[in-house]
């Protein structure tokens, strides 16, 4: 748990080999619950009927 | 991330059509004296909203947990992009973020929409794959690089043995 937020980029592996064998196309998306920047929670079963969804993981740098 | 302002427009387009956008903030890829890893939540927390004031990111963030559950769920590319139908299924996934793949498979999506609102009949979901291509301008991400510290650049060149925003000609001239 420690080395996912490593100190600096090439300590740990960055995830390739997860990729394909997670979150599959056609198959129901994982469950999250999130906070937002006002701290509100999401769901995204809070979406389930209503509308799509699209996540883009990133970060600063 | 180099690719928010397109993504801005689709968010703007797509929006009132029935989708909800999302950035999940998560673990910083190539931290550096400015923007170093996360230690606490806190911290995690202050960088996310400098992201959205150093990009102007409209498109709301969500903010993963300090362990990067989300992130572990789906997949811990560090640029990756999902796409989620209404009934909860994912219909598009990618290595990084593509602008005009995502308009395309948004517009799917609405065409979907639209033949479920007229009645016609689905046969069967297929799948297609494709390679994309990932464009990169240099002083763009020398800028990124730049803005996150001269120990991001110095771990990247550590880890691939070329600078970050090395072109394939300079690449080369080093081997």
């Amino acid at each position: 748990m420690d080395s996912y937020n490593y100190e600096g980029y090439g300590q740990c592996e960055i995830g390739a080999t997860d990729f394909f064998s997670v979150a599959k196309i056609g198959t129901e998306a994982p469950a999250f619950i999130m906070m937002d920047l006002d701290g509100k929670k999401v769901s995204l079963t809070d979406f389930r009927t209503k509308k799509h969804v699209l996540l883009e993981f990133g970060s600063i740098t | 991330m180099g690719e928010v302002p397109p993504l801005t427009k689709l968010y703007e387009r797509y929006q009132p059509c029935g989708f909800e956008f999302f950035i999940v903030y998560i673990r910083e890829a190539h931290p550096g004296e400015n923007f170093p890893h996360h230690v606490s939540f806190e911290q995690k927390i202050a960088q996310a909203r400098k992201l959205q004031e150093l990009e102007r990111v409209e498109i709301p963030i969500l903010l993963d947990d300090l362990e990067g559950t989300a992130h572990r769920a789906y997949g811990l590319l560090p640029n990756m992009v999902y796409l989620i139908d209404r009934d909860g299924l994912v219909v598009y996934k990618s290595d990084w973020t593509d602008a005009h793949e995502i308009d395309g498979m948004c517009e799917s999506l609405v065409r979907l929409d639209d033949m479920n609102a007229r009645g016609v009949p689905i046969i069967r979901k297929g799948i297609s794959e494709r390679l994309h291509w990932i464009p990169m301008d240099p002083r763009d991400r020398e800028r990124i690089y730049r803005r996150s510290g001269e120990k991001a650049i110095r771990d990247y060149l550590n880890a691939k043995g070329h600078l970050p925003y090395a072109t394939d000609e300079e690449k080369l001239n080093r081997k």
